[in-house]
């Protein structure tokens, strides 16, 4: 069952509702995506320009939220929707949620850039902030792909690739620190791009939220607090069992 | 109200509350209704490799279910799947359609309905029915709701009296037919029929309530009202709904069975059957996609 064979409703317009509603997520996606290239961009460079238009742009993430929030409400009323027509909603409802976030963290990261950090960061950090980023930007672009083609062992990838995110964000604390200690005067500065590492991690935060969201659609089970062993476990077992 | 059942429901050897208290113990040892190993005590019906046919057309093909007592069941599926024909085999109706054929079996309580001492009529009050449109007789509300205690043979007044009292206010009517008991049944509004022939079901004790789309000519109103009923019916009788509303099975059943050309092709728990099912074929019919 793990397509979502949108297009077999009997009622043509049902089709359409549910495959609109599902393009634009991925359009929101989209424009999360490239607020976050942009951003990460901006923030190495210390490209003020680049970070105002991100700051700008964060409204059409906002507006498309709404915009698909109001269609998955009037789909309910109308519909009704059951079994994976119901997950979709529910996932996109969550989706939507975690993306317009993400888009908050994006803006957090390029304001920064446009009122404190000016791209003089110590080569390594940036280094390291680079390779956060690029991770980052990895597991969103993976769970959106993941989302379009209900991909659950993609899902599960993006879930775990968190961890990985969690490890390096703690490595660049602890770098930060000892700059903070060796330097009293960097603190501001310092503390500056511990906030956007802060931004980059909790954007991986909710690309995980997103993977739980696209096996809860594609399996039908709240993985949410549930250790992803035993949920490729159970897939297995799923597997041998059709 | 309850003591008029309690007079007659009362086994010698168990009280009501040590009965509904094994019975919950016995449910809750169940996780899943498609168990063959079913307790006795939590299964009302069973139904074994039952088929049916009318004439050459075979109707239903070798159902196996167990049905959960003091719980609501609903059968979905499209028209013609044999819904309402397995429905019919549990009081018996199917033996009145001339041509029909039945192999398999159906034990109520661990005892075949299919036996030859069975007394049919006991098994019809046992077994209670109601049907898609309203069908009180052209009597009195009170003479509809104690018709069936009359052919029983009871006479006492003061016993009628508290049973169809009992009945009606079972059944959500009795505050509004309290001052009216002598109009004619038919007097009623759909939605108050329907409920009526609830009560006279109800008003002769059955173990099971069958409820054959029993909203379907309703306003949605009366619907709901008839929903809340079955929800207060059900920590007493066992109920089995046919419904053509998916939404109504999904909102007051407990469990749910998607029957297909006369087979069962998934059966469990509603709110999973309705969130995330099993077959393929149970998916298309409840999102309403081409099967």
């Amino acid at each position: 069952m793990n397509q979502l064979n949108l297009g077999q409703h009997i009622s043509q317009k049902f089709n359409e509702e549910l495959e609109d509603v599902r393009r634009k997520v991925l359009h929101m996606g989209g424009i999360v995506e490239e607020q976050l290239v942009n951003a990460l961009q901006a923030m190495l460079q210390g490209d003020t320009e680049l970070a105002g238009k991100v700051v700008a742009n964060d409204q059409r993430v906002n507006a498309l939220e709404v915009e698909i929030d109001e269609e998955c409400t009037l789909i309910v009323a109308r519909r009704q929707p059951a079994a994976t027509d119901l997950r979709l909603v529910m996932a996109v409802i969550r989706t939507i949620n975690d993306l317009e976030r993400i888009g908050d963290e994006i803006k957090r990261v390029a304001k920064m850039v446009r009122e404190e950090l000016d791209g003089s960061m110590e080569e390594e950090v940036r280094l390291e902030i680079e390779h956060m980023g690029d991770q980052v930007r990895a597991m969103l672009s993976q769970v959106l792909d993941a989302f379009a083609r209900t991909d659950v062992n993609a899902a599960v990838a993006v879930a775990r690739a968190d961890h990985k995110v969690d490890l390096k964000y703690h490595a660049i604390t602890r770098h930060l620190m000892t700059y903070m200690a060796q330097d009293h005067g960097s603190i501001p500065q310092v503390l500056n791009v511990l906030w956007a590492a802060r931004a980059l991690e909790r954007i991986g935060d909710r690309c995980q939220n997103i993977a739980e969201y696209v096996i809860y659609l594609v399996i039908g089970k709240d993985v949410r607090h549930v250790s992803l062993d035993d949920v490729m476990a159970e897939l297995q077992a799923q597997g041998a069992a059709d | 109200m309850s003591e008029v059942r309690a007079t007659e429901a009362v086994d010698e050897s168990t009280s009501p509350e040590e009965l509904a208290a094994e019975v919950e113990e016995a449910r809750e040892a169940v996780t899943d209704v498609l168990s063959e190993d079913m307790p006795r005590a939590a299964c009302q019906l069973r139904v074994n490799d039952l088929s049916l046919w009318y004439g050459d057309t075979r109707a239903l093909r070798d159902v196996n279910l167990s049905i959960m007592r003091h719980r609501v069941t609903s059968f979905i599926g499209p028209s013609g799947c044999g819904k309402t024909t397995l429905l019919r085999c549990f009081n018996r109706l199917s033996d009145l359609v001339p041509g029909c054929r039945v192999t398999g079996d159906v034990e109520l309580e661990g005892e075949s309905i299919y036996a030859p001492e069975v007394d049919v009529s006991q098994l019809r009050r046992d077994v209670g029915m109601v049907f898609q449109k309203p069908n009180p007789f052209p009597k009195s509300i009170y003479e509809n709701v104690a018709y069936g205690l009359r052919v029983q043979g009871i006479r006492k007044r003061r016993q009628l009296d508290d049973t169809v009292e009992w009945a009606l206010r079972a059944a959500a009517l009795w505050d509004e037919v309290k001052d009216r008991l002598d109009d004619s049944g038919l007097s009623l509004s759909g939605g108050q029929q329907q409920r009526l022939v609830i009560a006279r079901a109800i008003a002769v004790q059955p173990k099971v309530i069958l409820l054959d789309e029993p909203c379907s000519a309703l306003d949605p109103i009366s619907t709901l009202k008839v929903e809340e009923l079955i929800q207060q019916l059900r920590d007493q009788y066992t109920i089995i709904v046919v419904t053509h509303n998916m939404q109504q099975a999904a909102r007051v059943s407990d469990y749910t069975a998607f029957l297909y050309m006369g087979e069962v092709i998934e059966y469990g728990d509603t709110d999973q059957v309705f969130t995330n099912p099993r077959a393929r074929a149970t998916e298309d019919y409840i999102t309403g996609r081409y099967g």
